[in-house]
């Protein structure tokens, strides 16, 4: 505070008390990191021989790799109040689809028609619900399905395979063996993988948007109240729709990499992100009314949901009782939402 | 004769995260007595009158009812004790008839399964009939009647849950003044019911006429209960303050300069039609009208936020319309909304932010922008409007209302817009908040800029404007300047009668 506040607030001698209880404030700021340091504290107890090792460490990071890339977009949509992107999951499908298909054409033309591919569906999404105010769960979520028809209806229902596309051809071969190996890129002797390095960049990258561009600072007052946005001048049909866009693209980021693991171009490619992703977005302290949040706390949300598995995956919980467990978290999470909004005053 | 105390409270406190909002407060309503309840935004008053209406469940302190303890923490309980509130919001749902809203959670049923609609109806006509509504059809919708009748409406929705104590949080605010006569009439016929009436209002004048007595809150406690013939406006407005407020609206020479916008036959059927006027610089131009006469439809018609049917703009050698708010603002034109909550303010988001909001556009450089290399701006606009607490990153809505206002005021200030229209500018915000917001229109004015205010607070346009014109019915009807500006000239005029009309 500086100076001429301090003497205007003496000068007014108001007795009403303006102090913010620290405490609240302290768990308000760490969130979701409290989080990650209990369950990193409950993995080593379990496991205290090897659970801080390069190996698990490595195995955390990597199986949240696909799910942080989109967790970097989806962050966006959930920021800027339209809930959640229902179209994920095919964005993620359909990319990579497109990519494999593409492998013929040489890696370049792959990568680019993938993430362009998918971008197209965020300029759609966008102008549906920036542009002409669609309901965003109702019209991503049938946009999913049709473009699951389309999916299917192009490839004629099969799924697809890089080295299958390539054919006989040499040179495609060598395509698809490269786009398979986009996945199993690793740097310093095996313990980073290219995957985990996109998506850190992604979130940095993200961070950065959010906090110190025009589009980011705008975004949050969209979010916050769109009535407000519009009424000051903000181009809302501009900032939402770029939203669905980045969201999208990186879902397609995702899809490239999630095809290139699998080895497989198919519909069920990324299946069940729409509600993952948002579970860990959500847990990161982001709210479904928007505007609250950071990609800090998003970023915290993703290794929460990651390391929670690997508990969990430690202690020997069945994979079905994982399911559960999820569910039940996400359930948790839903309702201390709507708890801290009312709070707030906001429901 | 000493009537029975219908209402009382024992030393009730409430605690919101870092502000004691009602501290030890001792209040009492009487049966058959209408009780103001008064002091600034942010006083208290209205936390407690949620305490009553059972919205807390963690207050400390005793509430009596007709002599009996009861513990108030849920709006359930609050109902079934006998606490009716009326909101300054309505609560009436719009798309629904009358009836439904009536007899809402409680309607009559046949054969313990179906909706008795001829018991529904009787007993609707009987709630309207007690408000004075008699003739409306209770098969109607709400959208379909006017402000006035959807207030009493809800009046009628309380006296229907049989209350002892009814509180009515700034029932006038959307009201014209023949409205609230009629009102009046009703509260008065309440009254000889033996209702008890909690009345919270800004309005002096309202006081006067229609409260018995008076209690005065600041920052939380309880100043002084009196009776309403013991006191007076000085009297009053020095408890409310704390400090005496000599004049509230101090002389001021105007500048008028040339004209610096035009509207030029501004239509949108069936809201308003060929509304003509300029604006000169360093002018404060008033729109006057009873509710419902298309000030604010204007306003957002010349925004571009609405349709507009026929008309342009002549401002800065341009003629043309704005097609949004953006292009608005860029023509050096800035709207403070009539509604801070809904459509003003990010509520949920610090000063700083939503001062700075308008300007981003202006202030990034190639897309980049940081809030923070702007802090000199938003401290400028925190010392000019005395936004307390004067801290940059609290969130707004843990500023009291007035300042809330005070931060839309800000937020347009810092645009350097040369025409502000201003819709309801200190709607609901007290004295102080008031004072300093009036004080930097005219600032503003003063600098060479125009101000449009639309405002249904008659001493504020009054105290302000240097010429006033009259919408009735969307049409422009007469207009009034410089001295001749007076509170009865303007609702004569309004109201369509008297020399201004032409």
């Amino acid at each position: 505070m500086t100076k001429v506040n301090e003497n205007t607030t003496a000068a007014k001698s108001d007795s009403r008390k303006t102090e913010i209880n620290k405490a609240l404030v302290f768990f308000d700021k760490a969130g979701v990191w409290i989080l990650v340091v209990c369950l990193m504290a409950i993995g080593f107890i379990i496991n205290p021989s090897d659970y801080f090792s390069v190996g698990n460490i490595r195995s955390i990071l990597q199986a949240i790799s696909l799910t942080g890339m989109c967790c970097a977009g989806l962050a966006y949509i959930v920021y800027s109040s339209n809930m959640n992107d229902m179209s994920l999951p095919m964005t993620i499908a359909i990319s990579g689809m497109v990519s494999i298909q593409l492998v013929p054409f040489g890696i370049v033309v792959c990568i680019f028609g993938g993430l362009l591919t998918g971008t197209l569906v965020g300029i759609i999404n966008g102008f549906m619900i920036g542009k002409l105010r669609a309901n965003p769960i109702i019209w991503t979520l049938a946009f999913n399905m049709v473009l699951s028809g389309i999916a299917r209806v192009a490839w004629g229902g099969s799924q697809i395979y890089p080295d299958v596309v390539a054919g006989g051809n040499e040179a495609a071969l060598a395509t698809a063996e490269t786009f398979n190996q986009l996945a199993r890129t690793y740097f310093f002797g095996g313990s980073v993988s290219l995957m985990m390095v996109v998506m850190v960049v992604m979130f940095i990258i993200s961070y950065f948007i959010m906090t110190h561009t025009k589009f980011g600072n705008q975004l949050k007052i969209v979010g916050t109240n769109y009535e407000t946005a519009r009424l000051s001048g903000l181009n809302v049909v501009r900032i939402i729709t770029l939203s669905y866009i980045i969201c999208s693209f990186c879902a397609s980021v995702c899809g490239l990499f999630y095809a290139s693991m699998r080895k497989i171009g198919s519909y069920d490619n990324g299946m069940g992100y729409d509600f993952s992703c948002l579970t860990a977005v959500l847990l990161g302290g982001m709210t479904l009314l928007g505007g609250k949040g950071s990609m800090v706390g998003v970023f915290g949300g993703v290794l929460a949901v990651g390391m929670l598995n690997n508990v969990m995956t430690l202690i020997g919980i069945s994979t079905f009782n994982q399911y559960l467990v999820t569910g039940i978290v996400f359930l948790l999470i839903v309702w201390l939402n709507t708890k801290s909004a009312r709070k707030l005053g906001r429901a | 004769m000493e009537k029975k105390i219908a209402l009382q409270m024992k030393n009730v406190s409430k605690r919101f995260p870092g502000t004691l909002a009602v501290d030890g407060v001792d209040f009492e309503v009487r049966e058959g007595e209408v009780h103001a309840l008064m002091g600034e935004n942010g006083a208290g008053k209205s936390t407690l009158m949620k305490i009553l209406a059972g919205l807390f469940n963690d207050y400390t302190g005793e509430i009596y009812i007709d002599g009996n303890l009861c513990r108030l923490h849920t709006p359930m309980l609050a109902k079934e004790h006998g606490v009716g509130m009326i909101y300054q919001e309505l609560s009436v749902a719009r798309r629904i008839s009358i009836v439904e809203n009536l007899l809402v959670g409680r309607l009559p049923k046949k054969n313990g399964l179906f909706y008795d609609k001829k018991e529904a109806i009787r007993q609707a006509k009987e709630l309207l009939e007690r408000v004075g509504l008699g003739y409306l059809d209770p098969n109607k919708p709400i959208s379909e009647i006017s402000q006035c009748e959807a207030q009493l409406v809800e009046i009628a929705k309380v006296l229907g849950t049989n209350p002892k104590i009814i509180v009515m949080d700034e029932p006038t605010s959307a009201l014209s003044s023949e409205e609230v006569q009629r009102l009046f009439k009703i509260i008065r016929n309440l009254k000889e019911q033996n209702l008890a009436i909690v009345y919270i209002s800004h309005h002096l004048a309202e006081i006067f006429e229609i409260a018995d007595t008076i209690t005065v809150m600041r920052d939380g406690k309880k100043i002084k209960t009196y009776p309403v013939s013991e006191t007076t406006n000085e009297q009053l407005i020095h408890d409310m303050v704390g400090k005496s407020v000599k004049e509230f609206y101090a002389d001021r020479e105007s500048h008028i300069g040339e004209t610096m916008m035009e509207v030029k036959d501004f239509t949108r059927w069936g809201f308003f039609h060929h509304v003509s006027f300029e604006l000169h610089r360093g002018e404060v131009l008033a729109i006057c009208g009873l509710a419902g006469a298309g000030r604010t439809e204007i306003a957002r018609s010349i925004i571009g936020v609405d349709p507009l049917d026929a008309g342009t703009i002549v401002k800065d050698g341009r003629e043309g319309t704005y097609k949004d708010m953006t292009m608005a603002i860029k023509n050096g034109i800035g709207y403070l909304t009539e509604d801070r909550k809904v459509m003003g303010l990010a509520l949920t988001q610090s000063v700083a932010d939503n001062i700075l909001v308008s300007i981003i556009d202006k202030l990034s450089r190639g897309g980049l922008y940081n809030p923070k290399n702007h802090g000199k701006i938003v401290e400028e606009k925190i010392e000019e409007l005395e936004i307390y607490p004067p801290q940059p990153n609290r969130l707004v809505n843990a500023l009291s209302g007035g300042n809330q206002q005070k931060v839309l005021m800000a937020k347009w200030l810092a645009t350097d817009a040369d025409v502000l229209i201003l819709d309801e500018p200190t709607r609901g915000v007290d004295i102080g908040a008031k004072q300093t917001i009036h004080k930097a229109v005219l600032e503003y004015a003063k600098r060479g800029n125009g101000v449009i205010l639309l405002s249904s607070d008659l001493p504020e346009v009054v105290g302000l404007a240097d010429r006033a014109i009259i919408l009735r019915e969307g049409y422009i009807t007469g207009e009034i300047s410089g001295e001749e500006i007076t509170e009865s000239s303007l609702l004569m005029a309004a109201n369509g009668e008297g020399k201004h009309v032409s």
